[in-house]
């Protein structure tokens, strides 16, 4: 498998020591950056599990197989304070190229996430280790491969307890995915509401009296909630008893197995996405898809680019031309169906190189959780040298009611070249959109006042016109 | 005692221990059907002898029963 190399795109790259400010609720392990570096600092205790972990054999299947980020043992740093569960040793870690979120995955994202998870664990407990938690944020890409980047996670199996995942398990990646696939119903938006994931009394109270005869829902959301019910004020010793009744790690399996045939189970089409039969070749002729290709191309190839944004990739064709001459593209997409679609062809031919994410960019992923910084905004995880906007500034502008000039300045603060495309108000497809307003919207839309804003932001490089006048490319430089 | 630094929820732990006997029970019951079948002498023991080896290999089959079995009655509000 190609691994790009550790790459130094994100904000995270400083020059003093600092911790990762979404790493601190487990004091055992702690993660923090030293001039780009990406360290993880462990507890006593935390050494004692690495121990175990570094030689287990599933791991090293892992790591060679890159379902696991490669990890060693240094000590030429300094750590930094705030480490409160001490560092009796210190680990670095491969960079993901992009770090992403569940609620930029689609679906078979998701589900794949899931499924490397449940696959570690059930090679873990076969070597008395385990996973103390089950984050859907331990899981990040590279490109359309899931990788497990908590190292911290693995633990020694504590015998005759059940696992301690469990819970997070379904909060974070099963109830997601039972929710879309059986109500049809997004789980990003909930995801993005809530980063602890989906309770299963909320999952219950959706649930119909069909549904809790689907696979799965019945024991791992009807009777999860009653049982949390029952049990949420209960000071009893329950891990104690349990060990005591016999519980033993064979049964942590079986249900390991069980909850992998379940999520297998899972799957979500859409149902009339508005785009999802939308092929960039729809608005062209054959002429003009091959002379649009040509042009995004020519501006690809000028010169070698480390981070590529394909914004309203589709179907991830243009973001296939921008990887022949870049490190890493991130392939946005607002509609999770054709994300979901360009993610199983991208994951199918082993692309380790596009990363396609849900982002709608006129309401790109804002900073959340503790103290706002657990989880960075979009930009903050890495800014394009390039970005591609080609069929999307009409839905910006009409759909979007974003004004242009608003559009570009965003653009222009990224500090990104720009491959950008203008439909004006006679191409069919702004046309259309510009039918659901009111007469004479939007009456700034059009290919002057475009020109003038782009020219006050950027460089034009090279103009192209296509579809007999109706849509033109433009290459542009940042001033 | 390790202590997780999540909350595991009581509930979710009582939890895989009822799903951990229902698997259980769909294999003893597996077993006890065949063994069944095989005193009434509608099943030869040698096919019972290979639905022990399966139900100790927990065959998918089995593991679906024992889901969709368990799920009946705690469905009825």
């Amino acid at each position: 498998m190609s691994r790009p190399e550790s790459p130094d795109l994100t904000a995270a790259a400083t020059a003093a020591p600092r911790l990762e400010p979404g790493s601190f609720r487990d004091w055992d392990s702690r993660v923090f950056y030293d001039d780009g570096r990406i360290l993880r600092a462990l507890s006593e205790s935390g050494a004692r599990d690495w121990h175990a972990v570094a030689g287990s054999r599933f791991f090293g299947e892992a790591v060679s197989a890159g379902q696991v980020v490669e990890t060693r043992e240094v000590d030429d740093v300094a750590v930094p304070g705030g480490v409160t569960g001490g560092a009796a040793l210190v680990l670095e870690h491969e960079r993901v190229p992009f770090v992403s979120y569940p609620y930029e995955w689609p679906f078979a994202m998701l589900r794949d996430a899931a499924l490397l998870q449940l696959d570690l664990l059930r090679r873990a407990l076969a070597e008395d280790l385990t996973l103390k938690d089950a984050s859907s944020y331990n899981v990040q890409w590279r490109g359309a491969q899931p990788i497990f980047i908590d190292v911290g996670s693995f633990e020694r199996l504590p015998e005759g307890e059940p696992w301690q995942g469990y819970r997070q398990f379904c909060m974070l990646f099963l109830n997601p995915l039972l929710l879309q696939a059986y109500k049809s119903v997004p789980f990003q938006p909930w995801l993005r509401g809530s980063l602890g994931g989906i309770a299963p009394g909320d999952l219950a109270r959706l649930m119909s009296m069909r549904d809790r005869f689907r696979r799965g829902v019945l024991t791992h959301v009807i009777l999860h909630a009653r049982l949390e019910r029952k049990h949420e004020e209960s000071t009893k010793d329950v891990r104690g008893e349990l060990r005591k009744a016999g519980f033993r790690k064979e049964l942590i399996a079986a249900n390991v197995r069980r909850l992998e045939k379940l999520v297998r189970s899972l799957d979500w089409r859409p149902g009339g996405s508005e785009w999802s039969d939308y092929g960039v070749t729809t608005s062209y002729d054959e002429e003009g898809a091959r002379r649009k290709e040509a042009f995004v191309r020519e501006a690809v190839h000028s010169r070698r680019w480390e981070l590529v944004w394909d914004v309203g990739c589709n179907e991830a064709r243009f973001s296939r031309i921008a990887a022949e001459n870049a490190r890493y593209v991130v392939a946005l997409d607002g509609d999770a169906a054709v994300v979901d679609r360009a993610y199983r062809e991208l994951a199918s031919e082993g692309r380790t190189d596009i990363l396609p994410l849900v982002a709608d960019v006129t309401d790109p992923s804002p900073a959340l959780g503790w103290s706002g910084l657990e989880r960075q905004t979009l930009a903050a995880r890495g800014r394009p040298e390039l970005t591609l906007c080609l069929a999307v500034v009409h839905h910006v502008a009409i759909s979007g009611n974003v004004p242009v000039p608003e559009f570009l300045t965003w653009l222009r603060e990224l500090g990104t070249a720009l491959v950008i495309e203008f439909p004006t108000r006679e191409d069919p497809r702004a046309a259309a959109l510009l039918a659901r307003k009111r007469p004479g919207a939007h009456p700034d839309y059009d290919r002057e006042p475009f020109e003038r804003a782009l020219r006050e932001r950027f460089e034009i490089e090279r103009t192209e016109e296509l579809a007999g006048g109706t849509r033109i490319l433009y290459f542009a430089r940042p001033r | 005692m390790n202590f997780a630094y999540i909350d595991p929820g009581s509930g979710s732990l009582i939890l895989q221990m009822i799903l951990g006997g229902l698997a259980a029970a769909a294999v003893f019951a597996k077993l006890f059907w065949h063994r069944l079948l095989v005193f009434l002498r509608i099943r030869k023991p040698y096919e019972a002898e290979r639905a022990d080896e399966s139900a100790e290999g927990e065959t998918p089959a089995v593991e679906r029963r024992s889901f969709e079995r368990a799920g009946e009655p705690a469905g009825k509000p």
